[in-house]
């Protein structure tokens, strides 16, 4: 009996875009239930047992009713077992009677197969003969120095029989940065002491294991289902996983992000650089890619003007732009020597800065002081 | 590089013309407009205008070359010595472009290709060559402008070095630092990039909440952007933290809410039932003990007063035993009290007896009396006094005759007495004074001055007072005076003693009361001891007191239920009504509602309902609290989330890093000019003054001395005249210039094989300065070929003395 799980996590439904311009913020915001909406129809296409949800479904606990009931009707959407959701940091449990999990428990009315796991218990299922054990691990609140897996070792000793699967929100030392040990830092060795089949994880937008498939994984980080920032470079991410008996064997990504976010960070310094930059820029998918360009570098005139012109035909195919590219006039031994007398100061200036690999931009803007200076 | 021919074809107006260019010193001589600035071009785009031209750069460089109408290309061939080979380099721009570059059997192709190899065989680049190794008038005649433009910038001689250099393609070192220093303090005013913050003022530090206002460079302008962005994200991570702790303890006040509900909702109801047991498991207990004391009565009653009635007949009989107890110890007690009477009777006796004694004794010592005891002691020392004034005057004599003869003598006062003298010895002593008579003839000694009758008369007369004193008391001697004055004191004293024991003995009564009292004990009558005696009264006395304590009890209690029951009839009919109300309280007590386990008693219980009432009442109030603040909090916290500004912030440090990085290059730069212009000491243009001097003085034909500091750029010396560069004349100005020319084409070849190309250098000066000028432009080629440009007939014909000459063709246009 195989188990099929469809493992997804920080789907941030009512993230709200606000340093976007108006429209793209629409698009943002739609996009996040439209990749929820795909990954159910993915799940139901391939007859997933559950859906899990694994932290952070909604971006605050204070997402707007519409949000909550819109995300409902999506999720209510799943043909399989269940639909299991455990709050993360960004949705934790704790909270004022009106938050959103009280909201969604009101919009689950008659959904059956809609699980809200808001507290540290074993919730278990028959599928198929097979005894499916979750253990949900949710989040008491948004900033928190103590994961809360620390009951499941001894939970999971007395649900011996039947698949055993953590559900947990946090970061995972090594997986993701988290230096003031502020979101529930867990440690792979504390996660992989459990007996548990794995761990289903959400936190860090970023998924693993690495690997696009495999046959097993102490734990799983699924990633967010589409991009939500620059910081997020995969097209969108959730697990498809299948157990059988009391583990894992078999596992592959799944990605219905439709946007893309890309920044373009790089030294341009030739105009083969030029041409890469802008074929790299032709190769994206521009209508659904916000781009981020962050170049520096020196050129000469004519390959500023190649990439001035290169991105000005291409932009506005972009949904979105965003340029902090920083690209001096380039100045190289040829230029000085036509330029400046031999053994002049000038001269002798630019050569020794050329020649500082350190300080590459030094030529350059020496080169505008001199002819600054020249100037009468 | 030596420049041997040069064949443009076409170039220009040039058809096909060769040029011998083969000289050391070429004179390139013809009237204007007949090509020589051809000929200059020719040989610049030759050696470095490349030939695979964009149409653009073509049109920019070279078209004007294209032959007219409509010439669709121009070509150069250069033949020329290098490394002691010869080389024909041929170029050809516009269509059919070709580059090509040969050296006996070896051609070089492409313009790339051949633009390498000339730069290797040039030295010097483009600009060397057109700034300062290509002179054309007008550009010699702005060496001297600028000269004087940069005059109070100019210092010494690097400064005019520095000005010529910059009039020929490089940069003013002065200007270059000003530009400089310029962008650094934009870039760092106010911050300090070693400790990576902003400048305090006054020790005060000037970061984000109190910041600069003035002055500020971009670097700390961008710290400032970033710490105000880091700012906000640590308050937005603050009220993150602040909602979080609030939420919790929303959370925990919602639970306890929860909790007390429960409890509430589920034990609510008992509590009228249970407030009935309540009542009634007071009532049993209290009933139980009502009737327990009923029975206890009417049990005990009779018992009571029966205890009570023995009593009062005991109790008078045990008073009286103990009064005959009392008085026997009384009489035990007077009795052993006589005996210390009788004692102390006895003692009081014998003090008296010893008293009476002593008087006696007083008596029979009396005493000499204080005047007469007095009187014999100051006669007994005046007696002593004169007898000792006396031994002090003793007299020895000696008394001696021839013949036996009777004599009297008289020692002292003493009685005279007969002597004989001469039969025997007659010697003897005297005290004061010794006479002698002898026949009739009485001789008298005396000692010393005082009159010794008087000594002797003072001690008769004392002695006889001494005598009667003495008698009178009853005293032999003086001795014996003071002897009995002594007794008689210590008897007086050791009578004086005896009556007070006496006095003490007798406690204030009187001998006769003592006897009185020793009399009457003979008439008590005989009792047993006294510790007998208080043994038995001590028995008696507890026995009354234990007997009336326990009677009392009795007395008590029947007073009691006779003021309750009236009487044990009543008291049996109310101990039936208890007993009858007690079974029925106990069968109510039983059906009453329990108190849930947990807790000892319904009070208990009760008291823990309405603790978690008061609970719930007191969380509903602290949730609204806190429920208000979270709302506070959150509509603080609005949109803003710490990640979207973690962001933010990591864009804003990048700009500061940016900024901060472009400052620090500019301060690269500034170290990397100090480097260079320290160390151009050992730079070979250091002897550009001397030789800028020596030629301009062969060219004027005078020795002078030009001073490159001071405040304008060179002065000129000459026979004791100091002349500013500004107010030589036109001539000297031209001179001055060739010579800065010459001396900065000299020391950028430094010794290399080149050449200058000189466009009418000669013009401003007159017909002397111009032939030294020749020569010196002769010797200059000496070492560096000079092809020299010109229209002025005169100046070629001096230079064409020993030089050759390239006549421009008259009859190409």
């Amino acid at each position: 009996m195989t188990v099929r799980i469809l493992h997804t996590a920080d789907n941030h439904i009512g993230l709200p875009f606000g340093h976007y311009p108006p429209q793209l913020r629409d698009t943002l915001v739609v996009e996040r239930f439209d990749a929820l909406e795909r990954l159910v129809e993915t799940a139901n296409g391939r007859q997933a047992d559950f859906l899990v949800i694994a932290g952070d479904l909604f971006d605050t606990t204070r997402v707007r009713a519409q949000d909550i009931r819109k995300t409902a009707g999506i999720l209510r959407g799943f043909a399989g077992t269940a639909v299991v959701v455990v709050p993360g940091n960004h949705d934790h449990v704790a909270g004022v009677d009106g938050g959103v999990w009280k909201r969604f428990r009101e919009e689950l009315e008659g959904a059956g197969n809609i699980d809200l796991l808001d507290t540290t218990e074993v919730r278990s299922y028959d599928v198929a003969g097979q005894q499916v054990h979750f253990f949900p691990c949710p989040c008491p609140s948004k900033t928190g120095s103590t994961p809360t897996i620390g009951w499941v070792a001894d939970a999971a000793r007395e649900h011996s029989a039947g698949l055993r699967i953590g559900i947990a929100h946090g970061n995972v030392t090594g997986l993701g940065l988290d230096a003031e040990g502020q979101y529930f830092t867990m440690d792979p060795a504390a996660l992989e002491a459990v007996d548990v089949a794995t761990w289903l994880l959400g936190h860090i937008h970023v998924p693993f294991p690495t690997t696009q498939a495999g046959e097993r994984s102490p734990y799983f980080m699924a990633g967010t289902h589409t991009p939500d920032s620059l910081r997020c470079r995969h097209p969108g991410s959730a697990w498809w996983i299948e157990c059988t008996d009391d583990r894992v064997t078999r596992y592959e990504r799944v990605s219905q992000g439709r946007i893309r976010f890309v920044r373009i960070e790089r030294d341009v310094c030739s105009a083969d650089d030029v041409a890469a930059v802008l074929a790299e820029c032709r190769g994206l998918e521009a209508a659904r890619t916000i781009l981020d360009l962050q170049l520096s570098g020196r050129l000469s005139a004519p390959e500023r003007a190649a990439l001035d012109g290169g991105f000005a035909e291409l932009r506005p195919a972009f949904l979105h732009v965003s340029d902090e590219s920083r690209i001096l006039d380039r100045i190289d031994a040829a230029k000085v020597a036509e330029l400046y007398s031999d053994g002049g100061l000038a001269a002798r200036l630019l050569t020794a800065l050329l020649a500082d690999p350190q300080h590459p931009d030094a030529a350059t803007l020496a080169h505008e002081l001199i002819e600054e200076a020249r100037t009468p | 590089m030596r420049l041997h021919r040069a064949r443009l074809h076409p170039f220009g107006h040039f058809a096909d013309e060769t040029f011998d260019l083969a000289e050391r010193l070429v004179v390139v001589h013809g009237p204007n407009e007949r090509g020589k600035s051809t000929l200059r071009q020719a040989i610049f785009h030759a050696l470095f205008t490349p030939t695979d031209l964009t149409p653009t750069r073509l049109t920019k460089s070279v078209r004007p070359w294209l032959p007219l109408p409509a010439g669709d290309h121009a070509a150069v061939t250069l033949t020329f010595e290098h490394d002691g080979k010869t080389w024909t380099l041929h170029k050809r721009w516009g269509a059919g472009q070709a580059s090509e570059l040969r050296e006996g059997g070896n051609t070089t192709g492409g313009s790339d290709r051949v633009q390498a190899s000339l730069a290797a065989m040039l030295v010097h680049g483009e600009a060397t060559f057109q700034h300062v190794l290509f002179t054309g008038q007008a550009e010699l005649e702005r060496t001297l402008a600028t000269i004087a433009q940069q005059a109070s910038e100019l210092r010494d001689v690097r400064d005019l070095l520095k000005a010529a250099t910059s009039a020929a393609a490089d940069v003013d070192e002065q200007r270059l630092r000003m530009v400089l220093e310029q962008r650094i303090r934009e870039a760092f005013s106010r911050w300090d990039d070693a400790g990576g913050r902003p400048e305090p003022q006054n020790g005060q530090d000037k970061g984000v909440a109190n910041r600069w206002k003035r002055d500020v460079g971009h670097v700390l302008e961008a710290w400032y952007a970033w710490q105000a962005h880091e700012a906000g994200r640590r308050d937005v991570l603050a009220l993150e933290a602040d909602i979080d702790r609030v939420t919790t303890e929303v959370a925990a006040i919602e639970q306890v809410i929860r909790d007390r509900d429960v409890f509430v909702t589920a034990h609510g109801g008992l509590r009228n039932g249970l407030t009935e047991r309540a009542t009634l498991e007071e009532r049993v207990q209290r009933l139980a003990a009502e009737q327990a004391a009923l029975q206890a009565a009417f049990a005990g009653w009779p018992t009571a007063q029966a205890a009570v009635d023995a009593w009062n007949r005991a109790a008078p009989v045990h008073e009286a035993d103990l009064v005959k107890l009392q008085d026997e110890r009384a009489a035990a007690r007077a009795r052993q009290a006589g005996a210390a009477t009788v004692a102390a009777f006895g003692a009081i006796q014998q003090a008296k007896a010893t008293w009476e004694k002593a008087e006696e004794a007083v008596a029979a010592h009396p005493h000499p009396g204080d005047a007469a005891l007095t009187a014999i002691v100051r006669l007994d020392r005046a007696i002593g006094d004169a007898t000792q004034k006396l031994a002090a005057r003793t007299l020895s004599w000696h008394l001696d005759a021839e013949a036996s003869r009777p004599a009297t003598v008289v020692r002292g006062n003493q009685p005279p007495e007969p002597v004989a003298i001469g039969s025997e010895e007659s010697r003897g002593t005297a005290q004061g004074r010794f006479q002698v008579t002898v026949d009739g003839i009485t001789v008298t000694v005396t000692s010393g001055e005082d009159d010794v009758d008087a000594l002797f008369a003072s001690i008769t007369a004392d002695r006889a007072s001494l005598a009667r004193h003495l008698e009178s008391c009853g005293a032999t001697s003086p001795e014996d005076a003071a002897a009995m004055a002594t007794s008689h004191r210590d008897h007086a004293t050791a009578a004086a003693n005896a009556k007070q024991v006496y006095a003490g003995l007798l406690q204030g009564k009187t001998f006769e009361q003592w006897r009185e009292a020793v009399e009457s004990l003979e008439t008590l009558p005989a009792t047993r001891d006294i510790e007998t005696l208080e043994r038995e009264i001590n028995a008696k006395q507890k026995l009354l007191s234990e007997g009336a304590a326990e009677a009392n009890v009795y007395v008590k209690a029947v007073s009691d239920w006779t003021t309750l029951h009236t009487d044990l009839l009543s008291l049996g009919r109310r101990l039936v009504d208890v007993q009858r109300e007690f079974a029925d309280a106990s069968d109510k007590l039983t059906a009453a509602p329990r108190v849930p386990g947990g807790y000892e008693s319904v009070e208990a219980f009760l008291a823990a309902l309405d603790e978690a009432e008061q609970e719930r009442i007191a969380a509903r109030d602290r949730f609204t609290a806190r429920s208000d603040e979270l709302t506070r909090l959150t509509e603080r916290l609005a949109d803003r989330r710490s990640e979207d500004l973690a962001e933010t912030c990591d864009t804003a440090r990048r700009a500061f890093e940016r900024v901060r990085a472009k400052g620090r290059d500019y301060l690269r730069i500034r170290t990397e000019l100090d480097r260079i212009t320290a160390g151009d000491g050992d730079d070979p243009l250091a002897t550009f003054g001397a030789k800028v001097t020596d030629i301009f003085s062969r060219i004027t034909g005078r020795p002078a001395t030009l001073a490159f500091d001071g405040s304008l750029p060179a002065t000129v010396e000459r026979d004791g005249v100091l002349v500013p560069h500004e107010q030589l004349s036109h001539g000297a100005g031209g001179a001055l210039a060739l010579a800065v020319r010459l001396a900065l084409a000299e020391a950028h070849l430094d010794g290399s094989e080149g050449f200058v190309m000189l466009d009418d250098p000669l013009v401003n000066l007159d017909k002397d300065r111009m032939q030294a000028a020749c020569d010196v432009l002769r010797d200059f080629s000496a070492r560096t070929q000079v092809l020299f440009f010109t229209c002025h007939d005169h100046h070629a014909a001096r230079l064409q003395q020993p030089a050759a000459t390239a006549q421009v063709p008259q009859n190409v246009r």
